[in-house]
């Protein structure tokens, strides 16, 4: 028997961790609305039992107004779970359950699975467990996600609750009269071709009289006779006979009120102790009016001076075991009198392509490191509130801020998290805007070439550079705002979770799967990138020649003569620029290849190819800003859901990065 | 009285709120649903305030905030009300 389960639970209720304990940490806990963009499932095997756990993103509702409620709501009705578990944030008990009331409407087994017990006790708070599960006529199982308390007590109710899927009655909220009348109404209408059980007919009738959208053109699209639908549209503007309210409005604070009429019975306050005080001390500092930016320049700072020097001191080590390494292969490949060509291959090939790369593991595990810490204590969400003002004057919301700040470590899952931003136009904005936020893939480059041409100066000439992302990002950001017009900024909506102590179990996963996500990358994409960079420098069509008569030099030359005014006009910038569309880091990749030698030598090598100060900054100013790199562009596509907007990215990066880079040089050429 | 006229630490109860329907469900997912009360927590300079709503911390901007019709609880009647 395969029982197919459902996790659901609001932001931040522990959902992802205790996916984690089940399925053996695949992916990581964010402490902001939504982290998991995608659903993931888990296979785990209980009692004989095959039970596949599917993690949905964390929702508050599952009303159709946000995409992860769709996707949720879609799961739930097209792949009918046997169970759903309900993760419930115990000391946030009384809005979590709002979720719980339209999760038991659908008519599938609910289990609550009650996490953080432990934190509402830490408050002098007991939660009634058996008054609970009462109330709502559902299994309520305490966990600690954290520590994985309470998992086998859950799968043994899992496998209980799945047995009861077809005789499970579901509480029934009343509505009142007038509503509870329109509802047996509307259900008498609708005549569905596949017929389906009274709960699920009160649930769509009940979406209905919401005036729910999806759920309508689905009833148009499956009813036998095209009835109610059309005659009820007007639902939504329709008020309640004698109330100030819509339906819609009617239901959802109903449901609040069913849930007020015995929170008090089941959360009991033993000790008469305030709420909660230190997540409000700390939030008193770090959302200050005046502080609160201050407080969060500071905190980037730390983010980048952890970055560099954490990681460059590893680096260093890196680099030099990475030499030695090199000197290794190729003193035992010329003992064993190897062919000249396969060495080539293997030491400026391979180990100078993927090594190149390699070596800024360090680096980029410490930024990821950082990020996960904002992440897991719950900073981000404060970042969005504290950056509200500043944001809107660039016609963007709050928690833009958060695609933006996570564009630092990766544009691809920053481009993901656009999706909790409520206005289509202004996730358009953020989509096309967080690219030009200097991710870690083009951190080698900045390193690569400050040490040939500023030496000692590599941090400050890094920083500019991160700087000037920013500052081109807001003024496209404003730029587009003028061509697509004024947003109908809703305004700033956002839910605060308390601060947390980040769990080190999950940060160690995280920054796990970023360094693994990189060797992988090295391996693979960088891997294959190096090889056939080498072979384009060796050969031509006629056979093996020297590099500047190989095919790649041919190809950098066709296109070199574009970069001439901006000071890096020879094949070799070309031919790197263009194989960096693969993946930014692969700019040096293709730099170590090309030159077969480690950094030391490239200033001598650069030198010579008239590479100057100036040219190497407007070199790096057009790595930083040109055509995002194929990930990217591709999650452009996916987001969008258009070709035309990732065309448009592919496009109008070019444009900005040759503009600005040429400016650059033109000035700073006369220093 | 708007919400965004209201004072940090006080009490209010939410009367009627104005703004569209998509920006309405939003606030309801949030458990700001007509009736309930509503602590101000923080003020920030006046451009969002930080609020106790149903047990859970939630921010709204200016704009949400001067489309919140509310009345202000006073002390006496949050007091009555705990002992029942």
């Amino acid at each position: 028997m395969h029982i197919k389960v459902a996790l659901v639970g609001n932001p931040n209720c522990g959902k992802t961790t205790l996916f984690n304990a089940y399925t053996g940490a695949k992916h990581k806990v964010g402490n902001w609305p939504g982290v998991t963009v995608e659903k993931k499932e888990g296979l785990i095997k209980h009692d004989g039992k095959n039970i596949t756990l599917v993690d949905l993103p964390g929702i508050y509702s599952i009303s159709p107004y946000s995409l992860e409620e769709i996707l949720t709501r879609e799961y739930i009705l097209n792949f009918n779970p046997d169970v759903i578990i309900n993760i419930v944030d115990a000391s946030n008990l009384e809005r979590n359950l709002y979720l719980t009331l339209q999760l038991i409407e659908l008519g599938h087994p609910v289990i609550i699975a009650l996490n953080m017990i432990d934190i509402l006790e830490e408050r002098g708070i007991s939660v009634d467990i058996q008054e609970l599960s009462r109330r709502l006529n559902v299994p309520v199982v305490p966990i600690v996600a954290v520590s994985k308390q309470g998992m086998t007590k859950l799968l043994h109710q899992v496998i209980r609750s799945s047995k009861t899927k077809d005789t499970y009655v579901p509480i029934r909220i009343d509505y009142g009269q007038e509503i509870e009348d329109k509802i047996k109404e509307i259900a008498s209408k609708i005549q569905l071709k596949k017929p389906v059980d009274d709960y699920l007919l009160r649930w769509l009738s009940i979406k209905v009289l919401e005036n729910d959208r999806e759920i309508l053109s689905k009833l148009r699209d499956e009813s036998i006779e095209q009835l109610p639908i059309d005659q009820q549209r007007h639902f939504l503007e329709e008020h309640l006979p004698g109330h100030q309210e819509t339906y819609e409005e009617e239901i959802g604070k109903r449901k609040y009120q069913f849930i007020e009429q015995f929170i008090k019975c089941v959360l009991i306050n033993k000790e008469n102790k305030p709420r909660e005080i230190l997540s409000d001390k700390i939030d008193a500092i770090v959302t200050h009016p005046m502080l609160g930016i201050p407080i969060f320049l500071l905190m980037m700072f730390l983010v980048f001076t952890f970055t560099f020097t954490i990681g460059n001191y590893f680096a260093d080590i890196f680099e030099g075991a990475m030499a030695s390494f090199s000197a290794f292969v190729y003193s035992s490949l010329t003992k064993f009198q190897v062919r000249q060509w396969l060495i080539s291959l293997i030491i400026d090939g391979i180990i100078g392509g993927v090594g190149g790369i390699l070596i800024f593991l360090p680096n980029i595990a410490a930024l990821f490191i950082a990020m996960s810490l904002l992440e897991d204590t719950g900073y981000m969400a404060r970042v969005a509130l504290i950056m509200d003002k500043s944001m809107s004057r660039i016609g963007l919301n709050g928690k833009a801020v958060i695609p933006l700040i996570l564009g630092f470590g990766c544009t691809v899952p920053a481009i993901m998290t656009t999706r909790s931003l409520n206005s289509e136009k202004d996730r358009l904005i953020t989509i096309l805007i967080t690219p030009f936020m200097s991710c870690s893939a083009r951190f080698p480059i900045y390193v690569l070439f400050s040490r040939a041409f500023f030496p000692g100066n590599e941090i400050l000439i890094a920083f500019s550079l991160y700087l000037l992302g920013i500052v081109i990002a807001v003024i496209m950001a404003l730029f587009f705002r003028k061509v697509m017009g004024e947003s109908q900024n809703p305004g700033l909506i956002l839910e605060l979770p308390s601060y947390k102590r980040p769990a080190l179990k999950t940060t160690g996963i995280f920054v796990w799967e970023k360094i693994r996500e990189y060797l992988e990358r090295a391996g693979t994409i960088i891997f294959i990138a190096s090889v056939v960079l080498w072979v384009v420098l060796e050969f031509n069509l006629s056979g093996k020649v020297d590099m500047t008569n190989s095919l790649g030099a041919d190809i950098g030359r066709v296109i070199a003569p574009i970069f001439t005014p901006l000071g890096f006009g020879d094949w070799q910038a070309a031919l790197a620029l263009i194989a960096g569309v693969l993946g930014k880091e692969i700019v040096v990749s293709s730099m170590s290849v090309i030159y077969g030698v480690g950094e030391s030598g490239l200033y001598a090598a650069l030198n010579q190819i008239g590479f100057t100060a100036a040219s190497a900054y407007a070199f790096m100013v057009f790595s930083l800003l040109y055509t995002p790199c194929v990930a990217t562009l591709g999650v452009i596509k996916s987001e969008t859901k258009s070709w035309k907007w990732m065309w448009f990215s592919l496009g109008y990066q070019l444009v900005v990065a040759y503009v600005v880079s040429l400016v650059f040089y033109q000035i700073l050429k006369h220093f | 009285m708007k919400l965004y006229d209201g004072k940090k630490s006080h009490t209010y109860e939410v009367n009627y709120i104005e703004v569209d329907p998509k920006t309405k469900k939003h606030l309801q997912n949030m458990g700001i649903t007509q009736g309930v009360k509503i602590k101000i927590m923080s003020q920030l300079g006046g451009h969002a305030y930080v609020l106790r709503v149903r047990g859970s911390r939630v921010a709204l901007s200016e704009n949400i905030l001067r489309q919140i019709e509310v009345n202000e609880v006073t002390k006496e009647n949050l007091m009555k009300e705990r002992k029942y």
